[in-house]
């Protein structure tokens, strides 16, 4: 017999179903155990809240904000240190200006200072050549008067007399030794000017600043004494203090470089701080 | 069927007794022969069943109902029986006597002694088969799972159930012819 796979798959369908031993039915009945019921309500995992759905969200958006408000401050931080550095910029670039300002005054104020002084000096050297002219012409008219009181004193009933001519050379003196006192105060103030505005204390000190060493000395008839310095080391800012005297013709030049001769009442005054001034 | 079987399901689901006892007295039976077929003991396979029922409550939660429950619980056997034989090292084929004993059993479906006969040699054929081959066979014909369902038992494509199939039919065929020849 030939089979068909239909047949054997009909005689496969037919197979008998093995019969089920007694009380099995009723054992796997009172073995069901059911899992819990569910209720229809979700669990609370399974619905999460608010909160926590919108977490991740709010989080982003949270540091996003803080993101915001740190630059926000940063900038504005930022913003006022920029104008305040452009403010002290421009009270530091006004007090530049005033400095320069002030110290160009300043030296303008002393090359005046100098400059007068400096043609104070140059007219007292002409004045000291015309007083040399004046001296040659005086050593003439000496010869010439030595002469003619020779001729008088030969001639009878004449009295010699050369009182003008005297008066005339103390005149000369006492011109060169202001001059000499002229520049020795401008060599000291020149001197000091570079020294803190303080004089100096000797001669030799500020020599190079003196036009020659010649005017450190008063050439009088009676002999030649150098120029005495009373107050050596003195400052500036006292413009009445006397800086240095010549003893023989009692002219004294003052820290401000005025030269002032002594006639009549006045004298030479120590102050109770130990400065020397004039007073009567 | 399937219809009422879904809201006995549903039902059990949500706690309900009795409705878990109904789809048991509607599946056990079949559960039942197939463990029998397979393991060729009343006892083994009353076991199997019981093992087969306590996992289907414990993963009733999880069935969605995307297969037939009945295709879903034979899975569950399928891979409760796989269990059995690895842990039993059980790889013995079925005997003749047990086949002889259930043809002859009770009103049989056979329309005479010859077709009766072929049927024998034929279940005895099934269990000369490879273990997968049988196994498919058991779920497709014995048990009467589609093609379908025997795939989604077994977790396999459709097409390696048909391949199965066409073979198994092909070696019956071909051992029936050799029996008869001689």
């Amino acid at each position: 017999m030939n089979m068909t796979p239909e047949q054997a798959e009909k005689l496969l369908r037919k197979a008998p179903r093995p019969l089920t031993p007694p009380g099995l039915l009723e054992t796997l009945k009172s073995q069901i155990d059911l899992p819990r019921p569910q209720s229809e309500e979700p669990r609370f995992y399974e619905r999460p809240s608010f909160f926590r759905r919108w977490l991740p969200a709010l989080s982003v958006a949270l540091w996003l904000v803080a993101c915001v408000v740190i630059l926000g401050v940063q900038s504005n931080l930022l913003i006022k240190l920029k104008a305040e550095n452009a403010a002290l910029r421009a009270a530091a670039e006004r007090t530049d200006a005033a400095n320069q300002d002030q110290s160009r005054l300043r030296r303008k104020d002393e090359l005046t200072r100098l400059r007068a002084d400096n043609d104070e000096v140059r007219k007292l050297r002409a004045e000291v050549s015309e007083l040399n002219e004046r001296l040659k012409q005086l050593e003439t008219l000496r010869a010439q008067n030595r002469r003619l009181l020779a001729e008088a004193s030969a001639a009878p009933g004449t009295s010699p007399t050369n009182d003008f001519i005297a008066t005339q050379a103390e005149t000369i003196e006492r011109t060169k030794c202001v001059n000499n006192l002229k520049q020795v105060g401008l060599g000291a103030r020149m001197w000091s000017n570079d020294h803190q505005d303080t004089m100096p204390q000797t001669f030799n000190e500020f020599k190079q600043y003196l036009h020659s060493d010649k005017v450190m000395f008063c050439r009088a008839s009676s002999g030649t004494v150098q120029y005495e310095i009373i107050s050596p080391g003195v400052g500036e800012e006292d413009p009445a203090v006397v800086y240095a005297v010549c003893p023989t013709h009692a002219i004294v030049v003052l820290v401000d470089g005025s030269v002032q001769q002594m006639r009549g009442d006045r004298k030479l005054v120590v102050r109770p701080d130990g400065k020397t001034v004039i007073g009567r | 069927m399937g219809d009422n079987t879904e809201e006995l399901c549903r039902r059990s689901q949500q706690g309900d007794t009795h409705a878990a006892s109904e789809l048991v007295t509607a599946h056990y039976e079949k559960i039942f022969a197939y463990f029998r077929r397979l393991s060729g003991s009343d006892a083994d396979a009353a076991d199997l069943t019981q093992k087969t029922f306590c996992k289907v409550w414990k993963a009733l939660d999880s069935y969605k109902g995307r297969a037939a429950f009945s295709t879903w619980v034979h899975g569950i056997a399928y891979h409760v029986y796989v269990d059995w034989r690895r842990l039993k090292n059980r790889f013995d084929p079925q005997s003749d006597e047990w086949w002889l004993t259930c043809v002859a059993d009770g009103p049989s479906p056979f329309e005479d002694a010859a077709e009766r006969e072929t049927a024998h040699q034929l279940y005895s054929l099934i269990e000369q088969l490879d273990e997968a081959t049988r196994e498919t066979i058991h779920l497709h014909y014995y048990q009467g799972l589609t093609i379908q369902e025997t795939a989604d038992a077994l977790e396999i494509a459709t097409s390696t159930v048909k391949y199965r199939v066409r073979s198994a039919i092909e070696f019956l065929k071909g051992r029936l012819t050799e029996a008869k020849q001689y």
